[in-house]
C-alpha cells in the first residue's frame, strides 16, 4: 500500500463548497493530475480518499486533511505539485507526506479543532474580547439547543472546549481563539460559542462573526496536541511520541 | 463601481456555490474597455443550466476570442431572489460578478417554454426594461436562441434579436457586426439591427407587426421594414468535424443534473417520429467521426477529471460507427475506470447489446421510449417499435443484469382509443412475464423488479405534421391518467405521470402567437416562475394571468388548426417544407409509416435541397 496525508487550506474561492463537493473536487483533481488512486474492490469500486473533518460551508480553514492511497509509489513532492495544478483556485496543498500501512485513519485521530473568531465589521478591543471571553468561561455550564438528525438537543458546552485565548493583530483588532472538541464523543460547534460570546459583548451580531479554521489536533489527556501529521501510529494515539 | 458584495448572506441560501462561478476551467479575463461583454443567460437553475451542452459550446467558443468576454448567469432560486431583492443587488454574472445591466449582450436559451417567465424575472432583477420597445441602445441586446426559438412569438414582444438554428458559427457573425455597428454608430438599434438581419438565422421581432382576423387567428405578418425578408431561414452547421467544441468545459463544485463528459455524436434525427419537434428542426443527420470524437474524448478526460462520458445525440444507437466507437472507448478508458453511458436507447436487441458493452465499466439505468402502446398507433405516430422488438429487447436486458428499466409513453396522441391506452400497461406487464418466467421471479437477483413507466401528455408541437392538432383537454388527460393506473395490477410495476396542468401549459405557449406575451408578462406580475418545477407550478395564478390578458389559452391548446389557417410560426423556416408535414400527416391518419432517410429512399422533407445541405454519415453506413 502507498499512503499518503495531505494537509491543505480551502480559501476564500472555494468558501462555499459543501463538505461533499470537496470530497467530490479532490477525486476529479486525482484524476486530472493522472495520480493513481487506489480502489476499493467490490460490485461498486470507490477511491480510497476521505477528508478527515467536516468542514461547515462557509468556513474557511488554515488547515484541513485529506488521506489517499495510491496503487503505485509516488514522490510526495511530485504529488504535491502536480495535484496543487490540478485544483481550482482556493485551495492551496500545504504538505503532501507518506504515511506508514497502519497508520490511523485522520478522521479517527482528529478530536480538537482550533478557530479563529473575528468581528468583521468593526475593531474590538483587545479588553472588550478579553471581557467576553472571561464572562463566557466563569459560567457553571453553557447550555444551548443544538439540532441533529434525531431532532433538538440540549448540550453543555462548557466541558467542550478545551482552550481559549485573545489574539490581537497590528491593528489592535481582536480575536479569539478556540479549542473546541470535535469528535464522536463530543463537538463544540465554533458558530454555537460565537453565539454566547456575542451575548457576553464580544461583538455585536453573531452574523458579523468571520470564523476561522485554523488547526485539527489530537488532544491527549494532559492537554498536549498532536497534528494528524504527527500521528502515524497506533501507540501514539494513546500517547504522544 | 462598487463591488458587488454576496458574503453577508450567502450562507443563509441553500447551495451558495450556485453562485460563485470560481469552478474549474470556468474563464476569467482581464477586462479591457474595447472587450464585447457576452452574458450566457440559462433561464433555470444553475444545476440545470449547467448541464446543457449548448450553452457550453457558446461559452467555449466564445470565449477563444480576445475581443470578447463571454460570462454566464442562472435564475437565482427564490431564497437567493429575495435577498437581493432586499438587498437592492442587481443579477450578475458569476465570473465577475458585473450587474447584468452592464452587459453588451444577453443570451437567453429558449430550452422549455415553461422557463418563460424566469426570463422576464432575470430581466427585471437586472433592472433591464421587459418589453424591447421600451430599451435602447443603452441597453444590453437581448437575444434568444435554441429550440423553442422556432415558434418564438409569444416571446417577440420581449427579444430584440432572435437566432433559429444551430448557433455556434453565427454568433461570432453576430457578435462582430455587433463591434463594427459599435464602432460607427452605436447610437443608432435600427442600423445594428438590419445589419444583424442579414446573418443567417436571425430574425427581428421588431421588424414585424402580426395581423388578425376578427376570430382570433392570424390573418398575416405585416413588415415594418423595408429589409425584412417574408421568412426567415435557419442556421445549420454543415461539418461538425469542422466546428468548435469545448473540450475543457467547466466543471462544476455543485452536483449538477448531467454530471459527466459530454460528446456530441452526431446532430438531428431523421426517424421521421411525427410528434418529435427535435427530429425536425435538426435537419439533416450529421455525424461526427470517430477519430475527431475520441481526439475529444481525450481531451475531456485530462481536462476535467470526470469519470463517465455521454455519447448524446437524438438517438445515439443510429450512429453509423457506435459499435466500433463503443468498443474503442471501453476498451481504452475502463481500465482507467472511466464509464460510458447512452442517454436513451432504441428499443431492440442491438442497443441492449450496445448497453451490455459499455456496463462492463459501471451499470446505469434503462430506458427505452416505446411511446404509445399499440402497434397501431406507433404506426401512426411513426415510432417504428414492433412488439417483438420491444419484448426481445425486455429479455436481453434482463438477460445482462438489469433489473429496472424505464419506459416512455404519452397519452393524448392524435387518434388515440382507450385500447391504445390498455397497450401501456400490458407491455409492461409482459416485461413482467418475462422476467419471472426467464430469472424465477427474481430470486437469484440482488435487487427487486422495477418497471417504471414515465407518462407525458402529448403536447402538439409547431414544424412537425402534427401541428395542427388539438391537445386532449385536461380533463380527458386525467381520465386517462386514472384508466392507466387503474388497469396496472402488479406491484413490480410503478407510475409517475407529467402533470395534466402543466402539459396544457406548455402547448399554449408551443402553439402561441403575440398575444400570449401579455398573459406570460401578467403571469410574471402575478408570482409565477420556475414553472417547470411542481412545487413552484402555480396553475390558478396562470389562469388568472389568462383572464385578467383577455387570452383564451384553449384557442391554442385545444383548437384543431384547419390545414389552410396562417400558423403564428410559418414565416420561422426549419427547412423541412409545409407540403411535407402535411404528406406526413395524410399518413398518419391512414396508419402508415415513412421510412428513415439515412438508410431508405429521400422523402423529400426540403431540408437538404433549401439549405444546401446534407446528410452526414462518417462510418459510410450504419453499423445498425
Amino acid at each position: 500500500m502507498h499512503k499518503y496525508r495531505v494537509q491543505f487550506e480551502k480559501g476564500e474561492s472555494v468558501r462555499y463548497i459543501s463538505h461533499l463537493d470537496l470530497s467530490k473536487l479532490f477525486q476529479r483533481a486525482f484524476r486530472r493530475a493522472h495520480l493513481p488512486v487506489a480502489y476499493s474492490e467490490g460490485f461498486n469500486p470507490h477511491p480510497k480518499m476521505s477528508l478527515a473533518s467536516a468542514l461547515r460551508l462557509g468556513f474557511v480553514s488554515r488547515s484541513e486533511y485529506l488521506d489517499v492511497e495510491l496503487s503505485e509509489e509516488m514522490d510526495p513532492a511530485l504529488v504535491h505539485s502536480v495535484l496543487q495544478k490540478s485544483l481550482p483556485a482556493g485551495i492551496q496543498i500545504r504538505i503532501v507526506r507518506v504515511i506508514p500501512d497502519d497508520a490511523p485513519a485522520a478522521m479517527a485521530v482528529i478530536n480538537a479543532a482550533e478557530y479563529s473568531l473575528m468581528c468583521s465589521d468593526l475593531l474590538v478591543a483587545p479588553e472588550t474580547a478579553e471581557a467576553a471571553l472571561q464572562a463566557l468561561l466563569d459560567e457553571d455550564e453553557l447550555m444551548v439547543d443544538r439540532e441533529t438528525k434525531k431532532g433538538m438537543k440540549r448540550v453543555d458546552l462548557k466541558p467542550l472546549i478545551y482552550g481559549a485565548v485573545v489574539c490581537s493583530d497590528e491593528k489592535k483588532n481582536a480575536s479569539i481563539h478556540l479549542l473546541l472538541a470535535a469528535s464522536d464523543q463530543g463537538t463544540a460547534r465554533p458558530e454555537e460559542v460565537a453565539a454566547l460570546l456575542c451575548q457576553k459583548g464580544f461583538c455585536p451580531g453573531e452574523g458579523n462573526i468571520h470564523i476561522e479554521r485554523i488547526g485539527l489536533y489530537r488532544r491527549y489527556p494532559d492537554g498536549e496536541l498532536k497534528t494528524p501529521l504527527e500521528v502515524l501510529s497506533k501507540d501514539s494515539m494513546v500517547k504522544p511520541e | 463601481m462598487k463591488e458587488i458584495q454576496l458574503e453577508a448572506f450567502l450562507t443563509d441560501v441553500e447551495k451558495p456555490s450556485r453562485y460563485i462561478g470560481t469552478e474549474w476551467n470556468s474563464v476569467h479575463k482581464e477586462i479591457s474597455g474595447d472587450m464585447t461583454r457576452f452574458a450566457l443567460a440559462f433561464p433555470d437553475l444553475y444545476e440545470v443550466g449547467m448541464s446543457h451542452l449548448g450553452t457550453k459550446i457558446l461559452y467555449h467558443t466564445l470565449n477563444r476570442r480576445s475581443d470578447v468576454f463571454a460570462e454566464r448567469t442562472f435564475a437565482p432560486w427564490t431564497d437567493m431572489e429575495r435577498e437581493m431583492r432586499q438587498r437592492k443587488v442587481p443579477l450578475f454574472s458569476l465570473e465577475s460578478r458585473t450587474p447584468l445591466n452592464q452587459f453588451d449582450m444577453i443570451g437567453f436559451t429558449l430550452q422549455y417554454e415553461l422557463s418563460y417567465t424566469n426570463i422576464l424575472n432575470m430581466l427585471d432583477l437586472a433592472g433591464i426594461p421587459l418589453r424591447a420597445d421600451e430599451r435602447d441602445h443603452t441597453h444590453p441586446l437581448i437575444i434568444a436562441g435554441g429550440p423553442c426559438a422556432f415558434n418564438v412569438e409569444p416571446l417577440a414582444p420581449f427579444m430584440d434579436v432572435i437566432h433559429l438554428g444551430e448557433s455556434e458559427e453565427a454568433l461570432h457573425e453576430i457578435v462582430s457586426t455587433y463591434r463594427e455597428c459599435q464602432r460607427h454608430d452605436p447610437r443608432n438599434r435600427k442600423f445594428l439591427l438590419e445589419r444583424l438581419q442579414d446573418i443567417q438565422g436571425v430574425y427581428i421581432p421588431s421588424f414585424y407587426a402580426p395581423r388578425y382576423h376578427s376570430d382570433g387567428t392570424l390573418e398575416g405578418l405585416d413588415k415594418l421594414n423595408g429589409k425584412a425578408p417574408d421568412r426567415i431561414q435557419k442556421a445549420v452547421v454543415r461539418d461538425l468535424d469542422k466546428v468548435d467544441y469545448p473540450t475543457e468545459p467547466i466543471v462544476p463544485f455543485l452536483e449538477i443534473v448531467h454530471d459527466r463528459m459530454m460528446l456530441e455524436v452526431f446532430r438531428g434525427c431523421t426517424r421521421g417520429c411525427r410528434f418529435c419537434q427535435a427530429g425536425m428542426i435538426y435537419r439533416p443527420v450529421r455525424e461526427r467521426s470517430k477519430e475527431e470524437l475520441l481526439r475529444q474524448a481525450e481531451a475531456l478526460i485530462r481536462a476535467t477529471g470526470y469519470d463517465e462520458i455521454s455519447l448524446t445525440s437524438l438517438n445515439t444507437s443510429d450512429y453509423s460507427q457506435i459499435q466500433s466507437l463503443v468498443k474503442t472507448m471501453v476498451d481504452c478508458y475502463g481500465p482507467a475506470g472511466i464509464g460510458l453511458s447512452l442517454p436513451s436507447s432504441r428499443v431492440d436487441s442491438f442497443s441492449i447489446g450496445l448497453l451490455e458493452e459499455i456496463q462492463k465499466v459501471r451499470k446505469t439505468g434503462l430506458t427505452l421510449a416505446p411511446e404509445a402502446g399499440s402497434q397501431r398507433l406507433r404506426d401512426v405516430i411513426n415510432k417504428n417499435v414492433t412488439e417483438e422488438d420491444y419484448l426481445s429487447a425486455v429479455r436481453d436486458a434482463f438477460g445482462a443484469g438489469w433489473t429496472g428499466i424505464k419506459l416512455y409513453f404519452m397519452i393524448g396522441l392524435p387518434t388515440e382509443t382507450d385500447e391504445d391506452i390498455a397497450g401501456i400497461a400490458d407491455l409492461a406487464e409482459k416485461a413482467v412475464q418475462i422476467y419471472n418466467s426467464d430469472h424465477k421471479g427474481g430470486q437469484n437477483r440482488r435487487k427487486p423488479l422495477r418497471i417504471t413507466i414515465s407518462v407525458a401528455g402529448f403536447v402538439p408541437k409547431p414544424h412537425t405534421p402534427f401541428q395542427w392538432e388539438a391537445q386532449d383537454s385536461v380533463d380527458e388527460l386525467k381520465r386517462k391518467q386514472k384508466l392507466l393506473k387503474d388497469r396496472i395490477r402488479n406491484r413490480a410495476i410503478h407510475l409517475n405521470w407529467h402533470d395534466a396542468e402543466v402539459s396544457f401549459l406548455e402547448a399554449v405557449f408551443a402553439r402561441g402567437d403575440r398575444h400570449v406575451a401579455d398573459a406570460l408578462e401578467r403571469a410574471w406580475q402575478l408570482g409565477c416562475k420556475f414553472d417547470g418545477w411542481t412545487e413552484m407550478y402555480r396553475h390558478d395564478l396562470w389562469m388568472k394571468a389568462f383572464q385578467d390578458t383577455g387570452v383564451d389559452p384553449h384557442f391554442y391548446a385545444n383548437r384543431i388548426r384547419p390545414l389552410n389557417e396562417v400558423l403564428p410560426w410559418d414565416h420561422l423556416d426549419s427547412g423541412v417544407s409545409k407540403d411535407f408535414l402535411m404528406v406526413e400527416r395524410e399518413q398518419a391518419w391512414s396508419e402508415k409509416t415513412t421510412p428513415d432517410c439515412r438508410f431508405e429512399d429521400c422523402q423529400q422533407c426540403g431540408v437538404c435541397p433549401d439549405l444546401q445541405v446534407a446528410i452526414q454519415l462518417k462510418g459510410g453506413h450504419s453499423d445498425a
